[in-house]
């Protein structure tokens, strides 16, 4: 839903609050600064970032997982192949790219739709929405990556 | 470790932290903006608040209404006021528009 919410307020208006006003960031703003505050106090000197957005890029794994607990299916745990891997991955990050790209065609309607004078979405819904894309994009963006990376030539050589 | 060091892993931190600010602040001042502007002179009891009073209920059934309610208010229309619905004729982007267009009209100083 976190990955969906601002897609579907991008294509249809529906906000997930009653209003971006004044009255919204007064309360949401101090909690979102505090707590990354104390993500950054909390593990000073490691770099947070990877594990972060792999928690929400994981997300097909998560999903699959919950499906797997609701039919009452026996969990398993395969055994993974400890050598590089090479080839193409794309089909372990399609629900990723699939984000990726409703959230870039989403932001691409609303602003066209906005630019056209539609009073569907206030500057601020925009805004704030906008920047949500922007985070689940760069989420997304590291799983996609990591399917797509291939080690430099001089690497492989060593 | 010394804190230039904490500071570049926590990067992620801060970079977020200050697109939080930023638009948060950006929205803030255009709401802001919009409520410093000079409210519009009209006279308690004409058709003119009437029509924005009506107006203000269709454009508060909008999932966003926070930018009718800056209007409204610049009316002179009391936005906290319980709603006693508004007319279901009217959409809330016609409400809206109503709301915009009596601030760009120039009122008469009383029409009674």
């Amino acid at each position: 839903m976190f990955l969906l919410a601002p897609v579907l307020f991008l294509l249809t208006g529906i906000s997930p609050v009653s209003a971006y006003t004044t009255e919204f960031f007064g309360h949401a703003l101090p909690f979102l600064l505090t707590s990354e505050l104390a993500f950054l106090v909390g593990t000073w000197g490691v770099s947070g970032y990877k594990g972060k957005v792999s928690y929400l890029a994981s997300f097909p794994l998560s999903l699959r997982a919950l499906w797997a607990v609701l039919r009452g299916q026996q969990i398993k745990f395969p055994v993974t192949p400890k050598q590089r891997q090479e080839g193409s991955f794309v089909s372990l990050v399609w629900p990723q790219i699939a984000i990726m790209v409703l959230t870039v065609l989403a932001l691409v309607i609303a602003a066209t739709r906005y630019a056209g004078g539609s009073t569907v979405f206030t500057l601020g819904g925009l805004i704030a929405n906008g920047f949500w894309a922007t985070y689940n994009l760069a989420a997304m963006s590291i799983m996609v990556r990591a399917a797509f990376w291939a080690p430099a030539a001089k690497e492989e050589t060593n | 470790m010394s804190l230039a060091h904490g500071l570049l892993k926590g990067r992620s931190h801060i970079i977020f932290m200050a697109g939080l600010l930023v638009a948060g602040g950006t929205i803030l001042s255009l709401e802001r903006s919009s409520l410093l502007q000079p409210p519009v002179r009209i006279v308690p009891g004409t058709a003119t608040t009437e029509a924005a009073t009506i107006a203000w209920r269709a454009a508060a059934r909008a999932p966003d209404p926070a930018e009718a309610a800056g209007l409204a208010r610049r009316l002179g229309i009391d936005t906290a006021a319980p709603l006693a619905g508004g007319p279901a004729a009217m959409s809330p982007a016609a409400g809206r528009a109503v709301l915009a267009a009596l601030i760009a009209t120039p009122q008469p100083a009383a029409t009674r």
